[in-house]
């Protein structure tokens, strides 16, 4: 399995990539700072699971998910945003993501997502 | 007081927590209002109070409501929320309040559930606690911003400054967080806590 | 231990009770639907309603004038968030109508008050609602405001009197070296320097190419003695103007009465300055040729007596020749030269007094300032048969400035004679009166020398305005109107009506001469 972790803060990688790193071992992780670099580094490397921002600079999260999912429909896109507003969680499910998830994100809450999917 | 500076990884920590808090303060707001926020990435800045009244000159429109509030605990200082005359115009509008003060009560209430909601993750973030004042309001111009006795008191300011929109409602708003010479050194150690933490 | 009982007595007994009971504050506690679960001592007291009788009700069916939508929004936020929710007195004024009875709180009918919704109980849905007692903080903070409106209403109003201070006094300060500390913009403006290049620079040598050395010493003079002075004196502006300054010198103290220097107040008298001596000049080219006119009049005047004393002289030269020279004769004759001489000398003798700058007031008969007038003109009159008419009353008297009342009848009167050669008729007529009231004097002087039409009549005060091609100056009736209402505080007015010319004279009795 092949990880992408994208946010545009540094902080929130690292949290991402932590918790996952306590389940999946050293399974490869990619990680992007903003939406378009995301959608080349999934056609370079084609992960499996894709955790997505909304609020980025260059290309945002809702911007990106499309791109993605034109990539490769089989790609798990779950977002990870601060917006928990009931219509931010349509509007990305709408565009394809498999799931909505609150910040921040730690090793228990990482280990429903892995087990969800 | 020597000048503080923050490093881009503590900026970014504190982006981070910024844009946690302040997504769930959103998701409050627009409950309360009945109607979708967008998000945008909160603007980190470290300033001299007299750059801060410039900043504040260039926000649009002419005429401000500008409303306060103060926190007090380890990271303690004080909150403002902007929002033009036409944005409170069309909030009126949109919660149907029919006079001034109950216009002038609603941009208060704004102000509060948007500053005690982000201010209170913000800290739980930070593993602190901070309490709230009573918020407060005025109706100022612009131009008499200088005057305005709010600023006067920080020399050095960490200007946190978020968009409030609400697109659909056509009602904007800004928000700042100020913080206390003192409160900045705090804040840096925290951040850099977290950051290890996460190393 | 005593303190552990004490804290468990505490405990036991219920603290929350009974602070709550007497906290003086309102406390309510409301479920999300507004309905009252609970309502203190407090507001039992001041709302004068039983917590029996509102329990279980919507506090805006028992309160009608509260807003339900918006306290159950904030009600729902508080509980979302976990954190209060406000109502502020400054805004909302209050949420419980609650009278107040203290007189001395004028300005409010009800309480002022602060309202926090506190999430209580998130299970159940309850919110505690503290309410607190704004009203004298409210009515103080009104107190203020209103105050520090007046205070930048006065504030206002003394930054714009400085303002025009600055711009209409013409003022500079020097400290006790000279040195210039302060100039108002209406100094700069004036003379055309910017303040910097004036600022700090030593009075007295800014000044030294226009002040003479006179003035100079008399200014230090005052400057040693601390005295005020007043002093005329011409500057300078940046493009090479005069300008004249009618200044004053005032010593200046500071609030411990320190000798800190000297501020000099400046009038701009330029323009008056001018007019005075414009009409200087006027008055100097009137007497000019008031003195040829009446050097001519004192031609025609002699020419009659001359040639009396001249028939004498030859007469006696043909009998003395024919030896037919009688005694008597000569002393006959003696008398009549010496007669006619003496008329001659007194002719010159009112001539020359004409001349005479003589300035003093003096008490005298109307009838000889007539005299006076008539002693140039009788020949002439008589030559040009012209009536005269006199009607002053012999013991009329008159304070005045002689030789200028005169001047001005000799000019009116010479005006109508002139009047009569233009327009000569048969039945030429010059009447003139005189008569008094309690507190001016009159004079008219009338002829029917043909009369002056509207549009020349508004003109002839004007100086240079004559019709007389050839000897008219045009300065005889603005003289006379100078004299008689600058010099002589009194009137002058003409009328013209059918071949009638009328020139009125008042004049005030007590005559203050400026
Ligand atoms: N009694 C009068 N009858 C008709 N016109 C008069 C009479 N008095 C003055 N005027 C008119 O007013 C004008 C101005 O009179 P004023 O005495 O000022 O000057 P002037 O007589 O022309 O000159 P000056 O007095 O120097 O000889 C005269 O030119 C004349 O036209
Ligand atoms: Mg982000
Ligand atoms: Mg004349």
């Amino acid at each position: 399995m092949k990880y992408l972790v994208t946010d545009d803060s540094k902080l929130a990688r690292l949290s991402i990539v932590k918790s996952l790193k306590a389940h999946v071992g050293d399974a490869e992780i990619f990680q992007a700072e903003n939406g378009e670099v995301a959608v080349a580094l999934v056609k370079e490397h084609k992960p499996d699971v894709v955790f997505l921002d909304l609020t980025m600079p260059v290309l945002d999260g809702y911007g990106a998910l499309p791109l993605i999912k034109e990539c490769n429909q089989k790609i798990k896109v779950i977002v990870v945003s601060a917006d928990i507003q009931e219509q931010a969680k349509t509007k990305v499910m709408a565009l394809g993501a498999e799931m909505h998830i609150q910040k921040p994100i730690n090793a228990d809450k990482m280990q429903e997502i892995l087990e969800l999917i | 007081m020597s000048n503080i500076t923050l490093t881009e990884d503590e900026k970014d920590v504190l982006q981070e927590l910024m844009n946690v808090a302040y997504g769930n303060a959103t998701a409050i707001v627009a409950d309360m209002l009945d109607a979708f926020a967008s998000l945008s990435i909160p603007n980190i800045k470290i300033m001299q109070t007299a750059e801060l009244l410039n900043e504040l000159h260039d926000l649009k429109g002419d005429s401000y409501f500008f409303s306060t509030q103060a926190f007090a605990g380890e990271f303690s200082g004080e909150s403002a929320f902007f929002i033009d005359n036409e944005s409170a115009q069309n909030l009126a509008l949109h919660l149907e309040l029919e006079t001034d003060e109950d216009l002038q009560d609603a941009i208060l209430e704004l102000t509060n559930v948007l500053t005690s909601s982000l201010t209170t993750r913000l800290a739980k973030e930070m593993n602190t606690e901070v309490k709230f004042s009573l918020p407060s309001i005025s109706k100022i111009p612009l131009n008499e911003m200088d005057q305005n006795d709010s600023f006067k008191e920080y020399s050095q300011v960490i200007v946190i400054d978020t968009q409030l929109n609400f697109e659909d409602q056509k009602i904007n708003g800004e928000i700042f967080i100020l913080t206390k010479d003192g409160s900045i050194e705090w804040l840096k150690n925290q951040l850099n806590n977290i950051l290890e933490a996460m190393m | 231990m005593a303190e552990k009982s004490t804290q468990q007595y505490l405990r036991s007994n219920d603290v929350n009770e009974k602070l709550i009971a007497s906290i003086d504050n309102g406390i309510i506690i409301l479920d999300e639907e507004l309905s009252i679960f609970y309502y203190n001592k407090w507001l039992e007291i001041h709302t004068q309603l039983k917590e029996v009788d509102v329990l279980n009700h919507k506090i805006d069916e028992v309160f009608t004038n509260i807003n339900g939508k918006t306290l159950k929004r904030k009600i729902k936020t508080a509980l979302r968030m976990e954190t209060p929710t406000f109502y502020t007195a400054t805004i909302t004024k209050y949420l419980l109508p609650i009278k107040i009875n203290q007189l001395k709180i004028s300005g409010f009918k009800h309480m002022r008050q602060d309202v926090s919704v506190i999430p209580f109980d998130k299970e159940k849905r309850l919110v505690a609602l503290i309410i607190t007692d704004q009203t004298n903080v409210t009515n103080t903070n009104n107190l203020l405001q209103s105050n520090i409106k007046k205070v930048q209403d006065l504030n206002n109003e003394l930054i714009k009197e400085r303002e025009t201070i600055d711009e209409r006094v013409i003022l500079l300060k020097i400290d006790t070296n000279n040195l210039i500390t302060q100039t108002s913009r209406a100094y700069t403006d004036l003379l055309g320097f910017d303040k910097e290049s004036i600022i700090n620079n030593d009075y007295f040598y800014l000044e030294r190419l226009q002040m003479p050395v006179a003035l100079k010493e008399e200014i230090q003079k005052h400057q040693r003695e601390k005295k005020v002075l007043k002093f005329e004196k011409v500057s300078l502006t940046s493009e090479g103007k005069e300008i004249c300054l009618l200044s004053t010198l005032v010593p200046q103290y500071n609030q411990s009465a320190q000798h800190i220097g000297f501020i000099i107040f400046s009038e701009n008298i330029t323009n008056a300055k001018l007019l005075q001596e414009h009409q200087e000049k006027l008055l100097r080219n009137s007497r000019a040729s008031a003195m040829g006119e009446m050097i001519s009049m004192i031609a025609h005047q002699w020419r009659q007596p001359l040639s009396v004393i001249n028939t004498i002289i030859a007469t006696l030269k043909i009998k003395k020749e024919l030896d037919i020279l009688e005694d008597h004769l000569i002393t006959s004759s003696y008398n009549r030269i010496e007669e006619t001489v003496s008329f001659l000398s007194e002719t010159i003798d009112d001539f020359r007094n004409f001349f005479k700058e003589n300035k003093e007031l003096k008490r005298v008969p109307m009838h000889i300032i007539f005299e006076k007038s008539n002693n140039l003109l009788r020949s002439e009159m008589e030559i040009y048969s012209i009536l005269y008419e006199e009607d002053i009353d012999e013991k009329l008297l008159i304070t005045t400035l002689q030789n200028e009342l005169v001047q001005t009848i000799i000019n009116i009167l010479k005006n109508s004679v002139d009047a009569f050669k233009e327009n000569p008729h048969d039945a030429q007529k010059l009447t003139v009166k005189s008569y008094e009231s309690q507190t001016c004097i009159t004079i008219e002087i009338e002829d029917n020398a043909g009369g002056i039409p509207k549009d020349i009549l508004q003109k002839v005060f004007e100086p240079y305005f004559s019709t007389k091609s050839k000897n008219g100056t045009g300065l005889g009736l603005y003289v006379c109107k100078t004299i008689i209402e600058e010099h002589l505080k009194g009137q002058l007015t003409m009328r013209s009506r059918d071949n009638k010319t009328k020139t009125i004279i008042e004049l005030p009795k007590n005559v203050v001469v400026s």
